[in-house]
């Protein structure tokens, strides 16, 4: 594994956060009417997408309106969770105090919970993001995704769970929370799991219920089609997302550190651990837009609550300042970016082989 | 979400459990701009302008919309920037069906009178709050006296046109101070409604400008309206316009026969001292904890509700996980990482990056 080390002084690391800063305080003033117009624009779109969807596979018969409409429906799911649930989840539009946007009391068409979800991405995976033991979204805890994680013999299965996860990938979202391994061991107390479940199961067999009990019963005849359309388009919304979130902190090249780069660590290393620890995607306007822009994860890690459309311009000024300050700025294709997570999971199902513990020193010492 | 007064329609539960609602909505509102189950929406269906710095703002509210008295307020939430901010107005016309007139004055520091003034477009639409406001007349008022100062006058339009409706506006008189003739709104109208009803007193005046010995007090008040104090009176214009005439009817004994309503005139807002030096000792109340502490001005919120023994939900104390933001009822807060100054009141604030400017309330 490559990793991405950086030589800079202390007082070179407060200049670059503090040019970091600077460019979210310049971007804040900013916000407004366009900003708003924009993630309206996307929700009116995402809704249209999913009535068109609907439509198509309620009334369609042939199989062209079929692919249309899971096409169509799988957009709507994908917008809804990635550009439009994710970001204002993460409370990107919290200033236009529009009651539909904000980051409180929103809640996506995706079985995951919002509370859960809010609670270990958007404060333990984007404030330890990449810190061995402290970031959960390492591997997932069903994956070994870098070195330093222990090799134990499950790991030679996981290309197949690796694929399942991608199938599943909402169940994994929506699971990830509970810590089931920490009720198996103990740590957690059995009796406190129902209570921590019940808001899931409920969301679950709600949205369960639409798209595979409501939705075909609504359409009579044609049950089996919407019934495999809806599957269909649940499954592709799961493998986009697992590819667009894998590429972000897995590929060749992203730094992942020990616990103890934590203590004392200043706002600039902060700004410094989410740039070595994420990787962008390059591609055009409506690639980022069907990626939630998390195309543009570094900018996503450096000001998650900044409105996310506003990433392609900033990491334009983001790129110049790692070249000024000489960090390494994680970017390729998909299919570049993509390509070394697969081959990573299956290198990874292997135990190591004798290696040193350099890159981990590396960090430690940052 | 849901209102738990008042039983939830069984299509409605559904649609809300499947995540159908705001789809559903999306597709109404193509139809119904401002269809809502749970907001009064009123859409801009015309736009007046009264004077080179006033605009009659039309609005078609949607049937949550309950209805005013002549005299009331609404607040009116309108989208400056983006960014919802409410502002209370005195409705200017009397009450008629599905149709709202309030009148807005532009005021060179006032961020959404210029931008009504300047951006409004037909269509767009607001949300209302519930008509407010005590500067109404009993249903027999004998004889009344309104008095406004500036755009204080809007209030006193809709009781005007409302009691010249119900042919009850003989005996009334109307005092209106203002600046500048351009300054007396609704003047020509006023003065049409004279010549109607002979009995109908309209009295501008014009200060021109801030000279003070121009200006109305309670010796000018009795010349010009002798038995003021025996009238039924409303008074709506500047605080100190309004202080002077209670103080005439106090003067008078007559404090009982006087409804008033004031405003102050929006100022610009002076930006923060630097945070270093800042000190100031600012209540802050939180309001669900129900804990109280005095804010330095520099320290976040957090750190100091903690110090005061609150606990607020929070995560990772550095503005970046939303885990603490909760909504400011009222007050100014600044935030410490980006500048930006939050004064409207039901604005989201992060507490762990957020610090007070004078007496705040926070819902946590």
């Amino acid at each position: 594994m490559s990793t991405n080390e950086v030589s800079l002084t202390p007082a070179q690391v407060e200049a670059f956060g503090r040019a970091l800063d600077a460019l979210k305080a310049e971007v804040i003033a900013d916000l407004g009417e366009r900003d708003l117009a924009h993630i309206r624009g996307v929700i009116a779109k995402s809704h249209a997408a999913e009535i068109a969807g609907r439509a198509m596979l309620h009334f369609g018969l042939g199989p062209v309106s079929f692919l249309g409409g899971v096409a169509a429906l799988a957009s709507a799911k994908i917008l809804n969770n990635m550009e439009i649930g994710h970001n204002v989840m993460h409370g990107q539009y919290d200033w236009s105090g529009d009651p539909a946007l904000q980051s409180s009391t929103y809640d996506w068409d995706t079985v995951c919970p919002a509370a859960n979800w809010k609670n270990y991405h958007n404060y333990e995976h984007h404030t330890f993001t990449n810190v061995l033991g402290r970031d959960r979204d390492i591997g997932y805890a069903y994956l070994r995704v870098c070195e330093e994680q222990s090799w134990a013999p499950r790991h030679l299965a996981q290309p197949v769970v690796a694929a399942n996860l991608a199938l599943n990938f909402q169940w994994g979202i929506a699971t990830h929370d509970f810590r089931f391994e920490e009720y198996l061991d103990g740590r957690l107390p059995m009796r406190d799991l129902p209570r921590a479940v019940a808001p899931f199961l409920r969301k679950a067999a709600w949205l369960l219920a639409k798209d595979y009990v409501f939705f075909p019963a609504l359409a009579l005849a044609n049950a089996p089609r919407v019934f495999l359309g809806n599957l269909l388009a649940n499954g592709a919304r799961n493998v986009w997302a697992f590819a667009i979130i894998f590429c972000g902190h897995f590929p060749d090249g992203v730094a992942y550190f020990p616990e103890e780069s934590l203590a004392g660590e200043t706002r600039g290393a902060w700004y410094l651990r989410q740039i070595r620890g994420s990787a962008n995607i390059e591609g055009g306007p409506l690639f980022h837009l069907f990626s939630g822009h998390l195309s543009h994860q570094i900018e996503h890690h450096l000001f998650p609550d900044v409105p996310a459309v506003r990433y392609p311009a900033m990491a334009v000024r983001v790129r110049a300042l790692c070249e000024e300050f000489g960090v390494p700025y994680n970017t390729g294709s998909f299919w570049q970016q993509f390509g070394t997570v697969v081959k990573r999971i299956f290198r990874l199902s292997l135990p190591a082989r004798r290696v040193s513990s350099a890159p981990l020193a590396a960090a430690a010492s940052l | 979400m849901s209102n738990t007064l008042v039983a939830e329609s069984p299509l409605s539960f559904f649609s809300r459990r499947m995540m159908l609602e705001r789809p559903f909505e999306t597709l109404v509102r193509q139809l119904a701009p401002t269809w809502s189950r749970t907001e009064t929406l009123a859409e801009v269906v015309e736009l007046r302008r009264e004077s080179p710095r006033a605009t009659t703002v039309v609005l078609a509210p949607n049937g949550r919309w309950s209805g005013f008295e002549p005299g009331q307020f609404v607040p009116v939430t309108f989208e400056v920037n983006g960014v919802r901010t409410t502002r209370c107005y005195s409705l200017s016309e009397a009450p008629r069906r599905g149709r709202l007139h309030i009148t807005v004055a532009r005021h060179p520091q006032g961020k959404v009178s210029r931008h009504v003034h300047d951006h409004l477009a037909l269509g767009t639409v607001v949300t209302l709050g519930e008509a407010a406001g005590a500067l109404v007349l009993p249903r027999e008022p004998g004889p009344v006296l309104l008095v406004a100062g500036g755009s204080g006058v809007t209030p006193m339009r809709a009781h005007v046109r409302a009691l010249a409706e119900r042919r009850a506006l003989e005996g009334v008189v109307l005092l209106h101070d203002a600046r500048t003739e351009e300054d007396l709104l609704f003047a020509r109208d006023f003065r049409a409604l004279t010549l109607a009803h002979p009995g109908f007193a309209y009295l501008p005046r014009t200060t021109s400008g801030d000279d003070p010995t121009l200006r109305l007090d309670a010796a000018r008040l009795a010349t010009l309206v002798p038995d003021f104090a025996s009238r039924t009176a409303l008074a709506c214009g500047p605080g100190g316009f309004v202080a002077m005439i209670e103080a005439a009817f106090a003067e008078a004994g007559a404090g009982a026969r006087l409804r008033t309503e004031s405003f102050t005139a929006p100022m610009a807002a002076a930006p923060p001292a630097n945070a270093e030096t800042r000190t100031i000792a600012a209540p802050v109340a939180l309001l669900r904890s129900q804990v109280h502490f005095n804010a330095d001005g520099r320290t976040s919120l957090l750190v100091q509700a903690e110090a005061a023994g609150a606990r607020p939900k929070s995560g990772c104390r550095m503005g970046i996980c939303h885990t603490c933001t909760c909504t400011k009822r009222s007050g100014t807060v600044v935030n410490l990482l980006t500048g930006r100054v939050s004064s409207e009141p039901n604005e989201a604030v992060q507490l762990c990056v957020s610090a007070a400017l004078g007496p705040v309330e926070l819902d946590a």
